[in-house]
């Protein structure tokens, strides 16, 4: 976890701010930015016609030994959160009703601090 | 009687559903904007066909958080009736109205073209008409139109009786060859082929007129 120097709050503050310089300025406490990247992925058990389109592309450009090739996305974002724990859940809802479909797809998460 | 056509951003059938439904067959018809919410005074709703919100993410996958879905949720719920056409359907599923979901075709292709159809269930309104075993034909256009389910899906629709048609040439790799499903009770059905484009003999067959008429007619 990174820590948060005073010059770090300043700064951020300041952006969030629009950069303008303020008396009595509110924001003391830094809400922790964190980054996220979502992988979502068709379930094994449905079939994926663009990726073995892709497979068949890959042998004609002479690229040769490739057994099995799965086509994805990679959604990436970032959020404002309280805690990591609070970023997580979030993005996990997200993930869940949102960006993956459960019935043929599966997502995993990678997370991490701003 | 009225008939409501949700038009979503990027729906392009909804002017097609309205010619079927009020064009051809006089059942009075109103558009609904994806962001109203008041369904009240309508008998059926239809989801048109089209590419709703650009069909980004996935298909239907934004549309199921329009407004006008809160209430159709609510709507189906009292037995109001709901037909999902081709991208109708992918949202009816995101939504969860119905089970499963419809994903690339098998072959890649965007494919056009009329398909023989077969009935599998005459049990609800939509095709009280038909018998079980008989034949239809009716177009289809779509990219996405390979439904897919969990076995214990599949299993579910089959002992409710919930699968309303399948295809004869299973032209996109769907699960079982299915083209069409309805809901337990029968007032919400799904299908990827477009009934309100075989309405106008000026344009093809009428197969879809009975199926159309079923959005009003007394079960």
């Amino acid at each position: 976890m990174e820590t948060w120097s005073v010059f770090n709050v300043k700064r951020k503050c300041l952006e969030r701010d629009c950069g303008l310089p303020r008396f009595n300025n509110s924001c003391s406490e830094p809400v922790p930015r964190y980054q996220a990247r979502v992988l979502v992925h068709l379930r094994p058990s449905v079939l994926d016609p663009a990726g073995e389109a892709t497979r068949s592309a890959a042998s004609r450009l002479g690229v040769k030994g490739i057994e099995r090739l799965r086509i994805g996305k990679a959604v990436e974002l970032e959020l404002e959160a309280s805690d990591e724990a609070d970023a997580r859940q979030q993005v996990e809802l997200l993930s869940d009703r949102l960006l993956a479909n459960p019935v043929i797809e599966n997502w995993t998460l990678e997370l991490k601090l701003s | 009687m009225s008939i409501g056509v949700v038009v979503f951003p990027g729906s392009n059938c909804d002017r097609d559903v309205r010619w079927a439904t009020q064009g051809c067959l006089g059942m009075q018809t109103r558009y609904l904007w994806h962001e109203e919410t008041d369904l009240s005074g309508l008998d059926a709703v239809v989801l048109p066909g089209g590419f709703s919100y650009g069909d980004y993410l996935r298909c239907g996958a934004i549309a199921r958080f329009a407004p006008v879905l809160e209430s159709l949720i609510d709507f189906a719920s009292k037995g109001g009736r709901v037909l999902g056409i081709c991208n109708g359907f992918q949202v009816l599923t995101e939504l969860g109205l119905l089970p499963g979901a419809l994903t690339r075709n098998s072959g890649l292709h965007f494919i056009c073209e009329d398909t023989p159809l077969k009935v599998v269930s005459a049990r609800t309104p939509w095709l009280s008409h038909l018998t079980a075993g008989s034949e239809l034909q009716l177009p289809i256009a779509h990219g996405e139109g390979r439904y897919q389910c969990s076995e214990d899906t599949l299993k579910a629709l089959q002992d409710k009786d919930s699968i309303a048609l399948k295809y004869n040439n299973n032209p996109n790799g769907s699960i079982a060859d299915i083209a069409g499903i309805t809901n337990p009770a029968g007032n919400v059905l799904g299908l990827m082929p477009h009934p309100e484009r075989a309405c106008d003999p000026a344009t093809g067959g009428v197969d879809g007129r009975k199926l159309i008429e079923a959005l009003i007619q007394s079960s």
